[in-house]
């Protein structure tokens, strides 16, 4: 009676677990099919008893598979298989159709020899409907990607932040410091700002911030760093690019914001930036020390005239400075 | 660093276990691959968990980035293994386990595969299954297995084993194996963590397996 009871709690069990139970012998026959295979698969299991499970489903990785379970009569050991790596052994639908956002059933399996006289007569797998957890996983990487994305952003102009463009900069200085060749900063700013905010209202400097820092970006290579400084103070980083080149950058960016307007209500309005670049040199051990040199050229821009670039006036950029007469450097640095 | 609470003889036992323990896991793997598999000679030890890092590093010498997983086994005795793998080899290892090569990143159906992850998984589950299993074997106890689960991938020794407050248990078996496969020098190394209570248990099986001899 009780024994009776068991066998029958058994098939109760197999019956309704939400775990998919299969088992095949040494020849891949199927010896075992339960009702979750069934319902999911679509074949009873009077199909599929005794029949080679590669006939039932000739979509399975068949060299793969037979070779996990040959391990698992070779070896005595159970063997698994992960959604991680490899999402699925069989393709079923989920319970997620409408909020799911991944196509087939992810699956974890584990292949359980079934011992006897000291052979493996049989491989049980269970396969466990892990959908749940590979989407939530999914949503989360997507949500960690984008929190990141979020943390080194600026939301008005998409620029990296402040923060950021220091770390990077500590960086760069530090490969710079081990690598020689040259690394230079520009730091530029736009012209009377407090003066168009206060005539035109905030929404249009925001629109001018924007402006600017577009025409910027179109100016860069891949490898530069462009940042929002400030409230209308910009940055970037040119790794590998000596003081001259990073002045036509700068003189670049300056021409393309000139050329540029901000529409406005009546009429549109021209903005202009003052530059300041610099350059790292051997003396100096703080990469602050390339910001700061940055924004005294800046200042020297501003006090120049506005509308144009200035370079830190050490070193090379007092070379390049002397020869302002012949040099293009000439025409604008005052 | 003592042993305790191992005896001279319980520690003599062990390693002769582990010996034969890691030569069947070795024949089982080499049939298994159809090639030569050679396993070293295991060295084991018995620390506390709070001088496993000190242990460890002495005994594997190695400092390049490692791939580790850990995977739970229950018998009388329990506790959780970890394998520490570089992937040096794994296309080689791949073709001979699946029969498919390691290229590409899908499988015949273009279902996608991590292929390199799913090796590494079932290089950990094959090293701890059989090494676990064939010691198990010479005292009678017929351990099960949880699913490996990656802890990490390119880590440092120290990520691993710096912060003792990460591992929940009381005392490390290290069982250090290097597994050579064919010509190639695939590093693997495997690190049984266990409560005090379960290495009472090993003591004991230890004891009925002297006192069978």
């Amino acid at each position: 009676m009780s024994e009776s009871i068991t066998s029958r709690l058994c098939e109760l069990a197999m019956e309704r677990v939400s775990i998919g139970l299969f088992a095949v012998d040494r020849d891949y026959r199927l010896l075992l099919w339960n009702d979750f295979m069934q319902q999911r698969s679509g074949l009873a299991s009077s199909k599929v008893i005794g029949q080679n499970l590669f006939d039932c489903f000739p979509s399975l990785p068949q060299v793969w598979l037979k070779k996990k379970f040959n391990s698992v009569f070779l070896l005595k050991n159970s063997t698994f298989t992960s959604w991680e790596h490899r999402p699925y052994l069989f393709r079923f639908e989920h319970d997620r159709p409408i909020t799911g956002g991944v196509e087939w059933m992810q699956q974890d399996c584990a292949f359980v020899p079934l011992i006897e006289d000291g052979h493996v007569v049989a491989v049980c797998v269970t396969i466990t409907d892990v959908t749940d957890i590979a989407i939530a996983w999914r949503e989360k990487e997507a949500a960690v990607e984008a929190l990141r994305e979020a943390s080194v952003r600026d939301p008005l102009t998409g620029l990296f932040n402040r923060r950021y463009v220091n770390e990077r900069l500590t960086e760069e200085y530090r490969r710079w410091q081990r690598n020689g060749a040259d690394f230079s900063v520009i730091m530029f700013d736009i012209d009377h700002f407090k003066r168009t905010n206060d005539t035109y209202g905030h929404a249009v400097g925001d629109l001018a911030i924007q402006s600017v820092a577009n025409a910027a970006s179109s100016q860069l290579r891949e490898v530069d760093v462009l940042g929002r400084f400030g409230g209308e103070e910009f940055i970037v980083l040119l790794p590998q690019c000596s003081l001259e080149n990073a002045y036509h950058v700068g003189e670049r960016i300056r021409e393309k914001v000139a050329q540029q307007v901000v529409p406005l209500s009546s009429g549109h309005l021209v903005i202009t930036i003052s530059v300041g670049v610099a350059s790292a040199e051997a003396s100096q051990d703080v990469a602050d020390m390339l910001v700061k040199n940055a924004d005294a050229a800046l200042y020297k821009a501003k006090a120049g005239g506005r509308n144009q670039v200035a370079l830190h006036k050490t070193g090379q950029g007092e070379a390049l400075l002397q020869n302002s007469t012949t040099h293009p450097l000439g025409a604008v640095v005052r | 660093m003592h042993d305790f609470p191992f005896s001279d003889d319980q520690r003599d036992a062990l390693q002769e276990i582990t010996n034969i323990g890691m030569g069947q896991a070795g024949a089982r793997l080499a049939e298994l691959l159809d090639t030569f598999v050679s396993l070293s000679v295991p060295r084991v030890r018995l620390v506390d968990v709070n001088c496993l890092s000190e242990a460890v590093r002495s005994m594997l010498g190695f400092s390049e980035s490692i791939t580790a997983f850990r995977q739970g086994f229950r018998c009388n005795i329990s506790g959780e293994a970890i394998t520490l793998l570089n992937d040096n080899g794994a296309d080689y290892l791949y073709e001979a386990l699946y029969g498919e090569t390691l290229n590409g990143s899908s499988d015949g159906q273009g279902v996608p595969v991590n292929k390199t992850g799913e090796l590494l998984a079932e290089v950990s589950n094959l090293l701890t299954g059989a090494c676990l299993t064939s010691l198990f074997e010479q005292i009678g106890l017929i351990p099960s297995f949880s699913a490996p689960r990656l802890i990490g991938m390119q880590l440092k020794l120290d990520d691993l084993l710096m912060v003792p407050a990460k591992l929940t248990w009381e005392r490390a078996l290290l069982i250090e194996v290097h597994l050579h496969i064919a010509e190639r020098d695939f590093k693997a190394h495997l690190l049984t963590l266990m409560t005090a209570d379960s290495v009472q248990k090993l003591c004991n099986a230890l004891d009925a397996f002297l006192a069978n001899l």
